[in-house]
């Protein structure tokens, strides 16, 4: 986590006590009055690693502001994302508007999604300071915020890898001065030995259970480790997408080596649109030509916005040179916002994901049941399968076809008895 | 002479401006002696040259010849202006096509001396050339109004795709100068305005917004001659990024740059997280939000849709609207308007829905009435066709250099109405 200093309010040193300190400071002195005092405990950090993120923070923070200049009452913003109010004599429907509008900022994330002011409310909790017990309680939670904050000061939180979240990397952000010297690098590093397989399976039946293909990827975190160290490739999303297309260049000089005729199951490979025209992709097809049935080419969804008549075309192209089309990048919250089966692809790939598993039978899975259903048998891939349940999980949903760490482990698992090269 | 017939006004805005002409020299038929025409080639410049606010400010400066009912201004539809006036006013009418040309002198028309003033600028007598001027204005009339004007459009896009494509790719270089340089170039010069109506059956324009942007044409004319900008997607958006940022702090110096009305203005997810957002919500009021739409990218919201649900309820808690910009007709049968909460989404117009026949415009009847009629935009109508197709499948907003002509139009009938009153009174 590059910039959690963000967490602390502006203008508030380092050296000065830490948000929590200085809450139960308050508190402290409070104890002989807390005749109309009450506190709201915002439980953000159960929220999802790419809803904690500091600007997120810095956001709810402003979205409190106008609460705390009206009425009196204190907003604490601690190191594990949480969010304490403490209020006096403050009109409670007030402060109850003020958390319900930080709570509709994070109506897509599962903590939201127990029942508001409920017993099981996972959101917040309201304590009466002017009871003793409630009193107690709000101090050992603060108690238990500081002692975070000062584990974590010796071990920084690991980042997160995906997307915009990546932001939270280490090194200096990208700046469009660095992009040629890196690109240098990229044409002239060794890469082949940071193109890594994970194996689909299809599941049948009688749960027994068949390659599907091989997804060839590069390891980001190691090529950053390669070619530019010092610097967050992931900082700016456009920046990334540019350094993108030689990545795909090399990874196709890469995969252009591979033996295709004595492949025992296809392999895919994320692609941009745009590379599917450049001479690198087009040489890949001149030394592949007669085996493009053993190539799935992903295409990340973002691509295929940025400009659906370039990927109508990519898509037929490829399609009728033999290859397949997966389109990647779904996850079940993307799928509330449109209906993947126009786009005419060979594959769906959809990130199995905390939000989903609350189980079959609740809303959200059954739209994707929905978005499953319209699909050709066996077109929807379910990836980041990490335990089994992700398995049943996607069995109940009609999904046959699975990738993920537990997979991992399923095909090592069955290499061992031979029952796969 | 420049009150129209006493039956125009209620139709007039539903004939082309072609007709209008042939029609008033038609009237003048007994009454020409003493009276000139000059036309404008502005046809004749350079795609590039011929923007929008110098056409406005050329259309202009004819404004005080008409109010004083010296002559009658019409706007063809290749954008050339033609404006019949009373001799007496001549040497004010030379001096007014001087300026115009002065507006456009850095079009390379005017490179060779001689050949610019015969091509931007041609002369008639009305009294002598009469017949000669009738047959030329019945002929401009005849092109089926539509077909050639979308076909001039055609052309101006497609010269302007080879400029684009013949100048140099933008780099990561240049970008980088280019992002360094924004922050010094001040650029209120290149802040365009453009409305979002509702446009009713008798193409009556009201406004309900407008768009405030930053011509990329002219801020590559003005930092980076020569120099793609679009060439590369992503290198583009993050120049975007950087923009927005001169734009927020544009609209925060509300001295210098007096805007009126509703607004709206592009914004990528990004720029809505950072301080500089934030500095500009602190710093208006919470009426003026309420007066705010912000424009995001389709391709800006499913790069991280977690980011922007998280904005999109930040912003309209404040007041804020958000309208998903960018959509082709393709998209709008992907997405769900109301599921991503956005209050419009805007739809780029393409002559090709017309191509589609009866089964496109079913389609896509459906598809607005799903995201809801009040909440679909047409964008990018330059003729009257693309207007009419979006009534028929039920979109009522509309924005496009059409939409502005018929602003401009809209005043001038209110303009000429008033004169027209006025005269009514007087001789009464």
């Amino acid at each position: 986590m590059a910039d959690i200093s963000e967490a602390y309010p502006p203008g508030q040193e380092q050296a000065a006590p830490s948000q929590e300190k200085r809450l139960l400071d308050v508190l402290e002195r409070m104890r002989n009055n807390m005749t109309g005092a009450f506190a709201v405990h915002l439980h953000l950090s159960e929220l999802r690693a790419s809803h904690r993120q500091p600007h997120f923070m810095r956001m709810v923070g402003r979205s409190l502001d106008s609460l705390a200049a009206k009425h009196d009452v204190q907003v604490f913003q601690f190191m594990n994302s949480d969010v304490a109010l403490l209020c006096r004599n403050s009109p409670i429907d007030d402060v109850d508007d003020a958390v319900f509008r930080v709570r509709a900022l994070f109506n897509e994330d599962p903590l939201t999604m127990s029942e508001d002011g409920s017993a099981e409310d996972r959101f917040s909790t309201w304590y009466d300071l002017s009871q003793p017990k409630d009193g107690k309680d709000f101090s050992a939670a603060v108690a238990e915020a500081l002692t975070y904050r000062e584990k974590t000061k010796n071990h920084p939180i690991e980042g997160i890898s995906t997307g915009r979240s990546a932001k939270a990397m280490n090194g200096n952000p990208l700046a469009p001065n660095m992009l040629q010297p890196i690109v240098h690098k990229l044409l002239e590093a060794r890469v082949g030995d940071l193109v890594h397989r994970q194996p689909a399976v299809v599941v049948t039946a009688g749960k027994s259970q068949q390659l599907a293909f091989r997804e060839h990827f590069i390891a980001m975190d190691e090529l950053r480790r390669r070619i530019a160290p010092q610097i967050n490739i992931f900082s700016s999303h456009w920046l990334f997408q540019y350094l993108s297309e030689t990545i795909d260049a090399r990874m196709l000089e890469v995969l252009a080596r591979l033996d295709f005729v004595n492949m025992d199951a296809p392999l895919s490979v994320n692609l941009n649109v745009s590379t599917i025209m450049t001479r690198p992709f087009q040489n890949f097809h001149a030394v592949i030509v007669e085996n493009t049935q053993k190539v799935i080419v992903e295409i990340q969804i973002i691509d295929v916005f940025a400009d659906m008549e370039a990927y109508a075309e990519v898509r037929d192209w490829l399609q009728e040179h033999g290859y397949r089309v997966l389109i990647d990048g779904l996850n079940p919250l993307t799928l509330n916002f449109f209906d993947p089966a126009s786009l005419a692809a060979d594959y769906i790939k959809i990130m199995w994901g905390p939000e989903v598993r609350g189980g079959i039978g609740k809303e959200p899975t059954e739209h994707i049941r929905s978005v499953v259903n319209n699909l050709p048998d066996g077109s929807v891939v379910l990836s980041r399968v990490d335990v089994e349940e992700g398995v049943s999980w996607g069995l109940g949903l009609g999904i046959r076809c699975f990738q993920g760490h537990f997979i991992d482990k399923v095909v090592n698992a069955m290499a061992q008895k031979g029952l796969i090269s | 002479m420049a009150v129209l017939p006493a039956s125009a006004p209620t139709h007039m805005h539903r004939r082309t401006q072609e007709q209008l002409l042939q029609e008033y020299l038609r009237r003048l038929e007994n009454r020409r002696e003493g009276r000139k025409a000059v036309r404008i080639n502005i046809s004749s410049l350079m795609p590039a040259n011929r923007r929008e606010h110098h056409i406005r400010a050329a259309t202009n400066s004819f404004e005080s010849l008409v109010s004083d009912l010296l002559g009658q201004l019409f706007e063809l539809k290749t954008l050339d202006l033609f404006f019949v006036y009373k001799s007496e006013a001549h040497t004010r009418v030379e001096d007014t096509v001087q300026k115009i040309k002065f507006l456009f002198s850095d079009d390379p028309l005017f490179d060779e001396r001689s050949r610019s003033d015969a091509e931007f600028v041609s002369w008639y007598d009305v009294e002598t050339g009469y017949d000669e001027l009738v047959k030329m204005v019945r002929d401009m009339g005849d092109d089926a109004p539509s077909e050639n004007r979308s076909s001039t459009r055609s052309n101006v896009r497609a010269a302007l795709k080879a400029r684009q494509d013949h100048g140099d790719p933008l780099t990561p270089e240049i970008l980088g100068r280019a992002v360094k340089a924004l922050v010094r170039t001040d650029l209120t010069s290149l802040v365009r305005r453009q409305f979002v109506c509702r446009v009713s059956k008798k193409l009556v324009p009201e406004p309900l917004f407008s768009e405030l942007y930053i011509s990329i044409m002219d801020l590559r004319e003005t930092m980076m001659p020569g120099i793609n900008l679009t060439s590369n997607r992503w290198l583009f958006q993050y120049l975007t990024e950087s923009l927005d940022k001169r734009v927020l702090s544009l609209l925060s110096k509300t001295d210098r740059f007096s805007i009126t009305g509703d607004i709206s203005f592009n914004v990528n997810v990004s720029t809505l997280m950072s301080s500089e957002f934030m500095a500009f919500d602190d710093n208006i009021s919470a009426a003026r939000r309420g007066s705010m739409v912000l424009e995001l990218q389709k391709i800006d919201i499913f790069a991280d849709l977690g980011a922007f649900l998280f904005v999109r309820e930040f912003c309209q808690e404040k007041g804020y609207r958000i309208c998903l910009d960018g959509l082709t007709y393709q998209n709008l049968s992907m997405i769900n308007r109301e599921h991503l909460g956005v209050d419009y989404v805007k739809v780029m117009w393409n002559s090709a829905l017309i191509d589609g026949g009866q089964h496109m415009r079913k389609v896509l009847r459906d598809l607005v009435k799903e995201a809801g009629g009040e909440h679909v935009i047409l964008a990018h109508c330059d003729t009257r066709e693309a207007v009419d197709f979006g009534r028929s499948v039920g979109i009522t907003m509309f924005q496009g250099h059409y939409v502005e002509h018929l602003i401009a139009e809209d005043e001038r009938r209110r303009q000429l109405l008033k004169i027209k009153h006025r005269i009514e009174r007087d001789t009464d």
